[in-house]
Order: C-alpha cells, then sequence, then structure tokens
C-alpha cells in the first residue's frame, strides 16, 4: 500500500487505505504510548503500577479518617464515592487542557497520527479510571453492602464522567495554551471545588446559596448520582433532572466538536512556544 | 528519457514560528512571530539524493521537520509518497525507565519491524552499538555517548522509503563516528530516496548528487551539490579564530612535502589545506581531509612559485578555525618540527 502524506497550514494527513500490517503498527503506537503514560507515574517506586490503585485509595481514607474521625461524619460511604468521582473529574479535566501539547506521543523519527495519540490517550485514560474506582467499588460492595451491580455502574459512570470532562478539556485546551496564566486560574478553582462540591459530603448538607449555586454545578450531578446508584443519602431525584440533560448534551458535544478539532489544534501547537 | 516518480513535492512553503515574549517583569507580554522560511518550491524524485546546506539559523532543519510532518507551515503545501524515516538527533523516543534492550523491544513494532524479526533485530542492534552488558541497564543511566550508539544503532537498523537525516552523526567516540559513519554510507546507498542537513561538506558531497542552499529562510540555490557547495562557500565567510602554530615556514622537496597532523599540530579530525591565491587574493580551499594522521603533498600540486602562504583549518563548533599561523613554502634547508607540549 503506497502511503502519502499531505501538509498544508490546515493539516496533515496520511492518505490511503491502510493494509493490515499498518494496523499492526497503530497498535503497536499505541501500546507503546500508553505504557509509557503508566511508567512516567510509577517509575522508580519499589510497588510500580501498584500506586495506580493504592493512591486513590489512600487517598481516599485520609479524607474519610480527617471527616469521620475529625469533624465527626459517619457517611464514610458518601465521602469514599465522594472523593473518588472528583478525582477522577480533576485528572480528566487536566489531561484533556493538556493532550495538545503532546505533539507526537514521544516518537521523534516519524510523524505519530493524531489519531494513534489521541486513541492512546483515551485508552490510557480509561485504564487510569478503571484502576483509581475499582478498589474503591470493592471496598463498597464488600464493606458498605453496596450492591454489586450498583458496584460496576459507579465504575462506568466514572469511566462516562471522566471521558466528558476531558473533552471539556480539549476544547478549552486551545485558551489555556494562549493564556497561561489561566492554569493557575482553573488549578485555584479545581481546589476550591473540592471543598464546595458535593465531593466530601453530600449536596443534602448544603444550605442556601451554596446548594442553589452547586444545582449548576455539572460535576454535582455526577457526584450524587454515583450516590444514588450506592444507595447512599443522595439529593440526586431533588434535583433538576432537565438541567442535568442540557450539562451532558452540552459535554457531550462540546467533547465531539474537541475531538473533531483536536488534530486541526495539536498541528497548530507544532510552531507556538 | 527516464522519468522517475515524484516523491516529494514541496510547493510555495513558508514556515512561521511564535513565541510569547516579555519585556518587563509585570507585563502582559507579546506574541512574536518569525518567519523561519519563505515561498520554498522544489520537487524530489525517486532515487535522487539531495542534501540541504546554509548557515547555522538559515532554515534548513525547519525545512526538514516541515517535510517530516513536524512543523505546520504557515503556507503552502507538501506532498509525500512512501514511508519517511526522519533521523533528528539520535532519539527515537526511548524510555528512560526501561533497558536498552526493553527499548528497542517494545519501540521497533512501533517504527514497523515486524513481529518475528525483533529478536533479530535486538541482536543486531546490540552488535553494532556494543553496549555489551549496559545494553540490559536502565537507559536513564547511560551516558550521553551511550544513548546516542543506541539511538543511532536503532534508527540505522530501520528501513523505510524516504529517509531524512538532520545531522546525525555526532554520538560516540572515535571508533564509533567511523562505524557510524560506515553504516551510514550503506544506509543511504540501499534507501531509494534521501535528503539530508549536514555541515560536513565533504560527507555530503561524497553521498549526495543535488543540494539546495538555504540562506535567511530562502531557497537560493538548488542544482548539483558541487555547484551548490561552491554557491555556498561563495555566501559565506569562513571565521578565522587563532589556536597555535608550531613553524612559520614548510620545507618543500622536489617531490613535495609530508606533514603529520598527529605529531605536529595534535589534531586529526575535519580538517583542510588552504592555499594563498595571489591572483584572487584570498585563500582557496586545497584540501579537505577527514581522520588522517598525515598528508602527503606532491609538489605538482603547488604552485610554480613557492612564495607563497598556506594554513591548515580544523572544523570546531560548526566554524572553521585556523589550526596553523600563515605558513610560507620554502626550499631552504629543512627546520626542525616543534612539538606541540
Amino acid at each position: 500500500m503506497q502511503l502519502k502524506l499531505e501538509i498544508n497550514e490546515s493539516f496533515c494527513k496520511l492518505t490511503g487505505k491502510p493494509d493490515d500490517y499498518e494496523k499492526v503498527i497503530k497498535r503497536a503506537r499505541i501500546s507503546f504510548i500508553v505504557k509509557s503514560k503508566f511508567r512516567k507515574t510509577t517509575k522508580r517506586r519499589f510497588l510500580g503500577y501498584l500506586w495506580l490503585v493504592l493512591d486513590p485509595f489512600i487517598i481516599s481514607m485520609i479524607y474519610l479518617f480527617v471527616f469521620s474521625v475529625v469533624k465527626s461524619n459517619p457517611n464514610a460511604a458518601s465521602i469514599l464515592v465522594g472523593v473518588t468521582m472528583y478525582r477522577v473529574f480533576q485528572s480528566s479535566l487536566i489531561k484533556g487542557m493538556g493532550c495538545i501539547r503532546d505533539l507526537n506521543g514521544g516518537f521523534k523519527a516519524e510523524r505519530i497520527s493524531t489519531k494513534v495519540v489521541i486513541s492512546a490517550e483515551i485508552c490510557h485514560r480509561m485504564i487510569d479510571i478503571f484502576l483509581q474506582t475499582i478498589l474503591i467499588s470493592a471496598i463498597m460492595i464488600l464493606g458498605f453492602g453496596m450492591n454489586i451491580i450498583a458496584g460496576l455502574i459507579f465504575v462506568f459512570m466514572a469511566q462516562i464522567m471522566g471521558f466528558l470532562f476531558f473533552g471539556f478539556g480539549v476544547i478549552i485546551s486551545p485558551i489555556v495554551n494562549q493564556i497561561p496564566d489561566l492554569q493557575n486560574v482553573i488549578s485555584y478553582a479545581l481546589r476550591l471545588g473540592f471543598y464546595v462540591s458535593p465531593a466530601m459530603y453530600p449536596m443534602a448538607r448544603m444550605e442556601g446559596m451554596h446548594y442553589k449555586v452547586n444545582e449548576y454545578n455539572p460535576f454535582a450531578y455526577f457526584a450524587e448520582l454515583a450516590r444514588y446508584l450506592s444507595d447512599i443519602d443522595s439529593t440526586f431525584m431533588d434535583l433538576n433532572l432537565l438541567v442535568f440533560g442540557v450539562i451532558v448534551s452540552l459535554l457531550s458535544l462540546m467533547t465531539y466538536i474537541g475531538l473533531m478539532r483536536i488534530d486541526k489544534l495539536r498541528w497548530r501547537m507544532t510552531t507556538w512556544s | 528519457m527516464v522519468i522517475n516518480k515524484i516523491v516529494i513535492s514541496v510547493q510555495n512553503i513558508s514556515v512561521d514560528y511564535h513565541e510569547y515574549t516579555r519585556d518587563k517583569v509585570f507585563s502582559f507580554g507579546k506574541r512574536q512571530t518569525i518567519n523561519a522560511l519563505k515561498n520554498i518550491n522544489f520537487t524530489l524524485e525517486e532515487g535522487e539524493h539531495v542534501a540541504i546546506i546554509g548557515r547555522n539559523g538559515s532554515g534548513k532543519s525547519t525545512l526538514l521537520n516541515c517535510i517530516a510532518g513536524m512543523l505546520r507551515p504557515a503556507s503552502g503545501s507538501i506532498e509525500i509518497n512512501g514511508r519517511t524515516l526522519f533521523l533528528s538527533g539520535v532519539d527515537p523516543g526511548f524510555d528512560s525507565e526501561l533497558t536498552g534492550r526493553e527499548n528497542v523491544r517494545q519501540l521497533a513494532p512501533a517504527y514497523g519491524v515486524k513481529k518475528e524479526e525483533i529478536e533479530e533485530f535486538t541482536d543486531s542492534v546490540k552488535q553494532f552499538t556494543e553496549l555489551g552488558e549496559a545494553f540490559e541497564r536502565k537507559y536513564s543511566g547511560y551516558s550521553g555517548g551511550m544513548k546516542g550508539k543506541l539511538g543511532f544503532g536503532f534508527i540505522s537498523d530501520l528501513r523505510s522509503d524516504i529517509l531524512m537525516i538532520d545531522e546525525t552523526f555526532g554520538a560516540g567516540d572515535r571508533e564509533f563516528k567511523k562505524k557510524s559513519k560506515a553504516r551510514m554510507n550503506a544506509m543511504v546507498s540501499e534507501i531509494p530516496t534521501l535528503i539530508m542537513c549536514s555541515h560536513g561538506l565533504s560527507l555530503v558531497a561524497s553521498i549526495c548528487d543535488r543540494g539546495l542552499v538555504i540562506d535567511g529562510g530562502e531557497l537560493v540555490f538548488d542544482g548539483p551539490i558541487n555547484d551548490a557547495i561552491g554557491h555556498y562557500e561563495e555566501i559565506t565567510e569562513d571565521s578565522i579564530n587563532w589556536i597555535e602554530f608550531p613553524y612559520q615556514k614548510k620545507y618543500v622537496s622536489k617531490e613535495g612535502f609530508d606533514i603529520n597532523f598527529k605529531e605536529e599540530f595534535r589534531i586529526f579530525e575535519d580538517m583542510r589545506i588552504v592555499i594563498y591565491d595571489s591572483k584572487l587574493k584570498q585563500f582557496i580551499l586545497m584540501e579537505e581531509f577527514e581522520n588522517l594522521d598525515s598528508f602527503n603533498c606532491k609538489r605538482s600540486k603547488l604552485p610554480e612559485h613557492l612564495d607563497c602562504m598556506f594554513k591548515i583549518q580544523q572544523y570546531k563548533d560548526e566554524k572553521w578555525y585556523d589550526a596553523s599561523r600563515y605558513i610560507r613554502f620554502t626550499t631552504e634547508e629543512p627546520i626542525s618540527v616543534k612539538k606541540i607540549e
């Protein structure tokens, strides 16, 4: 099969129908990029990949201790669900914002198509979110009597939420790259959001303006839905489901547009510093 | 007349770099655009070996990166028919947490090496790089030279339709450099189409048949390699920086004269002899050498009247430096050569 690379100011794309061996090479590249990303987060650590599962668990346990023992909040399950969901939301948003800076997936001797780079990123996100949520889900099932189906739905929902916020991150990535100061602003917002959003406590504990603001917080709906499915104290059914529908639709649309535009955005970044 | 297929077609390519700069501490800063390439046009046919030559910052690497699909052009278009491999530096994407062997085994399939050929490929790389037990050690623990050896050994074993090289010869000790050059020559002879940029004019002259001269982001010459080198030398000035000199006169017998570069000048890499032409009133290139211990020049090569000067220059840090003071030829009694301490 004769490959043809076409380059202009709008795109850089490989044309021609790929043969089977090209597909093998593509899979090998995705695999290499995904493994590389995980190796970077676990390098030189004795427990290696185990940290991908332990880290979210230990962080959740710390917050559990703080808000169960110190603050006398007995709703441990609610904390585990909320904190885990927030971690997934935060990491997905940050990865989405940074994905256009990954110009070639680490390869230096050949141009790698955006499809391969993004497929690798999505694959990495899916595995990472699964690892973040699976141990928590197991604890919820075994320790707090959560239904197995509910536990699996929790893991699945975290994937959906992660994917949507990854797409949102992609859409805002050009602005964040043009105005790097926004990274600081977003970092502060995420830190504040952890305490203001229903991450460590359900919306049922919010009052007045605090509650009203979170009625328009996209994360709040996912966190409350996760609590609802886990049969934990949740106000999901009291929330405006129409707003939830609009939020999910908007996020889905942004994700779609973001993924469609990512090639162009990535291509533009090659001459920016 | 045989018309070869056009493999690379570059049409009106311009490349701009965009930078964000801030003059003062508390200011919003501004975006700056740098025109790196302007309206470059050329085509490359299958089987051609082309060199891109030019000064530092002229746009050679930018052009290669653009053709490789690594940089976005501001305008124009490029079409490439066939698979390309771009050698820029010596790291194809190795992971610092893996050993040399693991890196080669994991990266090889991503660069098109078939599963059944991976073992053979890995052994071939290990043999060529001569890393020994270091091949089983982590890449992060390698020295710069070792990284270069592994990278070059890996990349030079890959195959493609079009090969693009951006000055990938710096790594390793002298023996490895020799080996690398030999492999590069072999590689080049197997690759149908080659485009390379290098400051080593003798190297490109030996490998390429066509030269593109880039100056100030513009293509100023496109033609046979020797003419391209000539054009390049016309537009550049050699920088003369004094190093040291062992003597002022060189005895020339009826047969000619000898120079032992190692003994007399302590250099034996990338040298040239320039001789003063009294008609042109400037130094002109007489001979260029690579890795030569000594040189014998026959009397017939020298001007009839020996009242002329010559200099030995060495190529270092991308410039030509005087390694000797102007030395006059003489038929007087030979003077003793002073060894450099």
